[in-house]
């Protein structure tokens, strides 16, 4: 793992990750950084770093919310959650969004935030949250309807709506 | 299982998530940081050198020359009065190492015995004479 790769990866991974990790904990830029760290670390770079990364990030941000889930709770209301950068996107309004993200079961928030911010693939968001492929698949699809259903949005290939 | 269009994931998939407290430059630099083997040597050896210093310096340091203690004199007993003489020997004629020196008062050394004085043994208590 040279420097140069490495900072692709967190160019690349990085905030992705600290999205993801933000599902669990009120420190993710703590836990990405410590599995920055871990991977650069690493004797021998593991095959898939992206995939890697976020399986190490979540179970970090696992441990963190069950080592201190009051100051979690504390440390996120006081400072309401910066998920995206843009405040919207094409009349969809970041806080909506977010809301509409905070509402989900977690395992298909999950999910989500891996597949369309992390852009992992289906397998290996199974490897990293321990699914099978299709199982990730069909939380992914579900978690969109529940999405779809929460913003309001019609389902385009749904003809009814 | 490819994704299809839809308009919701597109819009949200073009969200850039915040990561405000990432900094990658930081981040950079304490994987530098970590990855640099730190060896126990040179504390090891600045720490010898520390203590041999030290002993150095007990070993070195002027001392006051060590006076002599004067202890106090204890009185000095009595000489004991006198020591007993071992009897004499049976056979006069044999030596022996305790055996008194009663040779002078054998037959034929009267030349030895003319030095003897006739008076009291001269001791060390006894007043001096000038008669």
């Amino acid at each position: 793992m040279t420097p140069r790769h490495l900072a692709e990866l967190i160019d690349r991974h990085g905030p992705a990750l600290v999205l993801y990790a933000r599902q669990w904990c009120a420190a993710p830029e703590d836990i990405v950084q410590d599995a920055f760290l871990k991977l650069f670390a690493q004797r021998r770079p593991p095959d898939d770093p992206p995939a890697w990364l976020f399986r190490v990030v979540r179970n970090a941000a696992l441990d963190a919310a069950k080592a201190d889930r009051r100051r979690q709770r504390r440390e996120a209301a006081a400072r309401p959650g910066a998920w995206f950068v843009e405040p919207d996107i094409d009349g969809l309004d970041a806080e909506k969004a977010v809301g509409a993200l905070e509402q989900l079961p977690a395992e298909l928030r999950e999910t989500i935030v891996a597949r369309l911010w992390g852009g992992l693939a289906f397998e290996q968001i199974a490897a990293v949250s321990g699914c099978s492929a299709s199982s990730a698949f069909r939380r992914y699809e579900a978690g969109i309807a529940a999405l779809r259903e929460t913003l309001g949005v019609p389902c385009p290939t749904d003809p009814t709506r | 299982m490819p994704d299809r269009p839809d308009p919701v994931t597109d819009r949200l998939a073009r969200f850039t998530p915040a990561a405000a407290g990432l900094d990658r430059d930081a981040l950079l630099f304490e994987a530098g940081r970590r990855s640099a083997r730190s060896s126990r040597l040179w504390p090891l050896a600045a720490g010898l050198l520390a203590v041999s210093q030290v002993a150095t310096l007990v070993v070195l340091w002027p001392h006051e020359p060590a006076r002599p203690s004067v202890a106090p004199v204890a009185p000095t007993a009595a000489p004991p009065a006198a020591y007993p003489l071992p009897p004499a020997s049976p056979d006069p004629g044999l030596w022996s190492a305790g055996s008194r020196p009663d040779v002078l008062e054998r037959p034929g050394a009267g030349a030895a015995g003319e030095f003897v004085s006739a008076g009291p043994p001269l001791t060390a208590g006894s007043a001096p004479r000038f008669d």
